[in-house]
């Protein structure tokens, strides 16, 4: 087929300039602060873009569209969702991050506790979060380039991985970087052309297309529907999720690390929230487009679940070229967004697990670089073989679970690292196992797992008394986390962590710069 | 009554302190108002979406609906928070930290 020879042809032109790029960033990347932060270098611009290429994964593309392609507006509950985390983590989170932390936000929370037990949780709930979003991220990518480009599926998951591998391995935080600066402006770019077509042949005005909408498939496809999300207080839950889910990111946070300072961190998420909010509102222009201009039947039948509405809708609008264009961002995306998750996890493993913990500080340069190497391919090759593994199952609720579990073990020990003097280790390490464990159990009795996965009948479940309605489980355990944080505290007392938190509110503020040695860059010492 | 206590520390240092505290208190209160703000219009708008479905599926002119409206508000609304913390903290923070230093 002619749009798929097209559609390699610019994938293999992408990968040839991120490749490039990487040998490029490899002979800048000699010592942990370049691989894990890209040596505090990177403008706010180009971070604001590199946060939203991180943050904008295929389904923010395919699957949103594809859900409003079926169901109208309710995939915009997920836009929505996925941006309204970023004010709280410009108001709460980044400045506090940059001028105390190095490169992981445990770094933060352990500031004024005691480092081996806090970091130690901290990796578990990170790594929990890492985990579930890669292999929902690989999943996804193995079916969605056997679509896309009919290449097999494990082929795909290799290809991504090993490509991944090579960007984070030999360029680490200056080549993702750059990848995902690379990859938002296609996805922008792409995304800005595709709504300007769509809007090309309703006069430019959104309403003609709305109308069009409602005319062809009834006013029900511009009103709120119980399909997409249902019940109550699940809707309300999966907004906690998905808004302090956001919040608590380990990709997303790692980023505020590879800027100079908090100024430079706050106008980037500044610009990332911008990106990503008209991101959004062009991806509902292109969800309704794909709706009148393809149909919402057609999409329906070319499978995917939907995910081939914004491809289909290039093809209809743009042809064959722009059809392999949208294809190939698409897999650049997908790309960009396992090798940032990877390096989060990188930056874990290492940074906390090895250096602070295993050897209690006292690792040398030369050995955390090459421990770091060591577990990027750790992580790569756990990745494909997960992508493997799951492949042809259920694991759409994993992208879910790990917005839920950031939500629950990350957010409250880190907004209360930040905020209270009272804040003690055992809270903290409670905190974070809880928010993990309990989003795990929750979602493992609910019917996302038992219903939808374990294929039980409903009816004969929900008598039973450890069942759960609830498909999010952040309105339970995020709550649960918070109160075990808050008495734990409570409870006990740290002498030390509220001596340091006087002396954390300043670094806060001024950031970890001595008086006298005014540069910023050389000084940044250790958390 | 300003006694010179021989002995004691000089006062700058505790000075310095205390004007940090001023600054970081302030920066947390502001960070409060609008992670408040930002947390009331969206379960405002969420509160809608999961309780009274029909009010936010009105039908304002053909094309339209109310929820169509709101949606993208949320989103400018977030954006526009973000830019008057960013304001804020230009102008009123950073000039605040420079004075400490």
């Amino acid at each position: 087929m002619g749009s798929s020879t097209l559609s390699i042809g610019f994938f293999f032109a992408f990968m040839a300039l991120t490749l490039a790029i990487t040998y490029w960033a490899a002979r800048r990347t000699r010592t942990t602060e370049h691989f894990f932060a890209a040596g505090g270098q990177v403008t706010p611009w180009q971070n604001g873009w590199a946060l939203a290429g991180d943050f904008l994964s295929a389904a923010a593309l395919l699957g949103i569209a594809g859900i409003v392609t079926s169901n109208g507006f309710d995939g915009m509950i997920y836009s929505i969702g996925w941006l309204v985390g970023w004010p709280i983590i410009l108001f709460l989170i980044v400045e506090p991050l940059r001028n105390v932390g190095r490169f992981t936000f445990a770094d933060v929370v352990a500031y004024r506790l005691r480092q081996r037990p806090v970091r130690l949780a901290g990796a578990v709930g990170t790594l929990a979060v890492i985990l579930f979003y890669l292999i929902a991220q690989m999943v996804a990518t193995g079916s969605l380039i056997k679509l896309l480009f009919g290449l097999p599926y494990t082929w795909s998951v290799v290809v991504v991985g090993s490509v991944m591998l090579v960007y984070v391995l030999f360029g680490g935080m200056l080549a993702t970087t750059w990848v995902q600066v690379v990859k938002a402006a296609l996805l922008m770019g792409g995304g800005i052309l595709l709504a300007f077509l769509v809007l090309t042949h309703f006069e430019m005005n959104p309403l003609k297309l709305f109308a069009a909408a409602s005319e062809k498939y009834g006013t029900k496809v511009l009103q709120p529907g119980s399909k997409v999300v249902s019940g109550q207080w699940d809707a309300i839950s999966l907004g906690l999720g998905l808004m302090f889910g956001t919040a608590a990111m380990p990709h997303v946070l790692m980023r505020a690390y590879t800027v100079k300072d908090a100024k430079a961190a706050r106008l980037s998420i500044l610009y990332a929230t911008g990106l990503i909010g008209v991101f959004h509102l062009m991806v509902f222009i292109i969800g309704f487009g794909a709706m009148v201009l393809v149909g919402a039947d057609a999409v329906a039948k070319a499978g995917g679940g939907g995910n081939m509405a914004a491809p289909l809708l290039a093809l209809t609008v743009g042809g064959n070229a722009f059809f392999g264009f949208i294809c190939a961002v698409a897999f650049a995306t997908m790309l960009a967004v396992v090798a940032g998750l990877t390096l989060s996890g990188v930056a874990t493993l290492c940074h906390d697990v090895w250096t602070n913990v295993i050897r209690n500080g006292t690792a040398s340069e030369a050995e955390q670089l090459k421990v770091a190497r060591i577990a990027t391919v750790m992580i790569a090759i756990f990745a494909i073989f997960l992508g493997i593994a799951f492949e042809g199952q259920n694991v759409a609720f994993m992208a879910g679970l790990a917005f839920s579990i950031a939500c629950a073990a990350n957010f409250p020990s880190l907004v209360l690292a930040i905020t209270w003097r009272r804040f003690t280790t055992p809270a903290a390490v409670a905190s974070i196992l809880v928010g993990t464990l309990s989003s795990l159990v929750l979602i493992y009795l609910s019917p996302t797992i038992q219903v939808d996965i374990l294929g039980k009948p409903l009816a004969a479940i929900e008598h039973q008394w450890w069942f759960v309605s609830l498909r999010n489980p952040a309105i339970i355990s995020m709550p649960l986390s918070f109160a075990v944080a808050i008495l734990l505290s409570l409870v006990t007392r740290e002498k030390n962590a509220d001596l340091a938190f006087d002396e954390m509110q300043r670094r806060i503020l001024l950031g970890p710069v001595q008086p006298n040695s005014s540069e910023q860059g050389q000084t940044r010492s250790a958390a | 009554m300003n006694v010179v206590i021989p002995g004691k520390p000089d006062p700058a240092p505790s000075v310095s302190a205390a004007l940090t505290k001023k600054l970081a208190k302030k920066r947390l209160i502001v960070a409060l108002v609008l992670s408040a703000a930002m947390i009331v219009i969206y379960f405002g708008f969420m509160g809608l979406f999961a309780f009274d479905k029909p009010l936010l599926g009105t039908i304002l002119v053909p094309g339209l609906s109310l929820c169509i409206v709101l949606g993208p508000l949320v989103i400018i609304s977030s954006f526009a928070l973000c830019l008057v913390y960013v304001l804020w903290a230009n102008r009123v923070l950073d000039a605040g930290v420079r004075d400490l230093r």
